[in-house]
């Protein structure tokens, strides 16, 4: 065994942790002070997710009340446009009645 | 024939007169069953333009139609029986569309319709069609320049009927 394997087999020799590790890690785990993004009492992280949350919300109230309000000016356009055709239909069976009537009265 | 009638419509008369007001039905509204009222301002009327898809060929004709357009009104009355109206009432009405130019007045028994326009001395610029059957009353106001071939393109279309030669000038052949 060289010098070499002998360093080797000592630095990789399994050692057992001491027995007071996994109480003494998650004591410090306990007293280590929690990372927060408070001033003064004030929560930013979640008061900017809030924020966030309500912009969203008031775009996508916004974006369907403007929806809306298109759909229903489409309604009430074809609606009126029904009436126009309707109205100018009727007028045109009128006059092409009276325009009958009196191509025989001519004849 | 009947195109010699609609090509009246397209003669230039420089006519210009005030908006019709769009409260000529109001004191009729108590008697009446059913209204329809449709108010669209040029706002309006972009914004439903901007519903309207530019790849549908039907959905295009109205965008088309659109275009040169200020406002539709639309005001019409439906009464349960004949006789809710007088004649006194239709007289008001028309008196308030002086200074229009009437192209079109079929006088019945029971029924009255006028079509009324006003011109820039090239191009409608505002039509009014108004109606007066036994049970119902309508007044159609289109503010803008109006093609009348436009709203004939829509026939049979979105639940417009056919229109006919509305619109058709004498000799010219109706698209199919």
């Amino acid at each position: 065994m060289t010098d070499f394997e002998r360093d080797l087999r000592r630095t990789l020799k399994r050692r057992e942790p001491p027995r007071d590790l996994t109480p003494a890690v998650m004591a410090r785990i306990e007293t280590s002070p929690k990372r927060t993004w408070s001033f003064g009492g004030f929560y930013w992280r979640q008061a900017l997710a809030a924020a966030a949350v309500l912009v969203v919300l008031v775009a996508g109230i916004d974006r369907y009340s403007e929806y809306r309000k298109g759909q229903e000016a489409k309604q009430q356009l074809m609606l009126a446009l029904q009436i126009t055709g309707r109205k100018l239909a009727v007028v045109q069976a009128k006059v092409d009645e009276l325009n009958r009537r009196s191509i025989g009265h001519d004849q | 024939m009947t195109n010699r009638l609609w090509a009246v419509l397209l003669i230039p008369a420089a006519v210009w007169a005030q908006d019709v007001p769009l409260d000529l039905f109001s004191s009729l509204l108590p008697k009446a069953t059913g209204h329809v009222e449709v108010t669209l301002d040029r706002g309006l009327l972009q914004l439903a333009a901007g519903f309207l898809s530019g790849k549908d060929a039907d959905e295009a004709k109205v965008k088309t139609l659109l275009s040169g357009l200020k406002g539709i009104y639309v005001r019409s009355l439906t009464f349960a029986k004949a006789g809710d109206y007088s004649r006194a009432d239709i007289d008001k009405i028309r008196a308030q569309l002086k200074g229009w130019n009437q192209v079109v007045n079929v006088h019945e028994a029971e029924e009255d319709t006028g079509i009324y326009i006003k011109t820039d001395g090239q191009r409608i610029q505002g039509l009014v069609i108004f109606s007066a059957e036994p049970t119902e009353l309508t007044l159609v106001n289109i503010v803008g320049a109006v093609r009348l071939e436009d709203l004939r393109d829509l026939s049979g279309k979105f639940g417009i009927p056919d229109l006919g030669d509305v619109g058709q000038r004498p000799g010219q052949k109706k698209e199919e």
